[in-house]
């Protein structure tokens, strides 16, 4: 089974999934608050700020928590309405890739922003 | 013969609950998939001002706006729903009164907070 395995057992994936919930809803407010003050911030002051080291390493840290978190919520779903042992390992691959390409592309963006 | 799947929904008698539950699960997804535009959108943003610029002119328009508006409210009812769940998991609100109570809250908090956002956003307030 493709999985990784700390989320081997239903409990470790059940417990990831709360705590990864309780790191993600201040961040998600403080995503809001930065996302309505960009809005009304020019290209060059909104790259200043997210050329900085909190900005980074918020969006990494909320990037790699969020991730994990949709990870555990759609193995979560596939495990109740999957019952196909095939079906079920290739959609987990499908879903690996996609969360692997968010990581990737965010990785890309934030090396472009560090370099501008 | 193909057994129907639980929860049965063919036979099932809709309730605030379980819609929400449902809905819990959708808006988890949604988010999943929309955390892809937030990444185009960071990806545009550090290529260059003008590919961000092409980025807010293809948005700048109903169906744009429609979907960042739809994609606000998911996100905000997904984590409301979330925190709801974490409440019950400490085993507080459990009671079918209290679960009906807190599921309308969820619903109103994140389409109000969408509502506040959008308009701090257009410059209304």
């Amino acid at each position: 089974m493709v999985s990784f395995s700390m989320f081997n057992s239903a409990k470790n994936t059940w417990k990831f999934h709360r705590y990864s919930t309780i790191a993600l809803i201040p961040m998600i407010a403080y995503l809001f608050f930065k996302i309505i003050q960009f809005s009304h911030m020019t290209y060059d002051q909104i790259l200043l700020d997210l050329n900085s080291t909190w900005s980074i390493l918020f969006i990494l840290i909320f990037t790699v928590l969020g991730l994990f978190h949709m990870y555990t919520g759609v193995h979560e779903i596939m495990e109740d309405y999957i019952h196909d042992e095939t079906t079920k390992r290739v959609s987990e691959i499908l879903v690996l890739i996609f969360l692997g390409g968010i990581f990737s592309m965010t990785c890309l963006s934030l090396g472009l922003i560090i370099l501008s | 013969m193909t057994n129907p799947l639980s929860p049965h929904l063919q036979v099932y008698r809709w309730q605030v609950t379980s819609v929400l539950s449902i809905l819990h699960r959708i808006t988890g997804v949604v988010t999943s998939l929309g955390s892809l535009l937030l990444v185009f959108y960071m990806i545009s943003f550090a290529f260059s001002s003008e590919l961000f610029d092409f980025i807010n002119f293809v948005f700048n328009n109903l169906f744009g706006r429609t979907i960042l508006i739809g994609l606000t409210f998911s996100v905000l009812f997904y984590f409301s729903a979330c925190l709801k769940h974490l409440f019950w998991d400490s085993g507080y609100g459990l009671d079918l009164i209290t679960a009906k109570l807190t599921g309308w809250i969820t619903v109103v908090v994140s389409g109000l907070l969408t509502i506040l956002i959008w308009f701090i956003i257009y410059g209304v307030i």
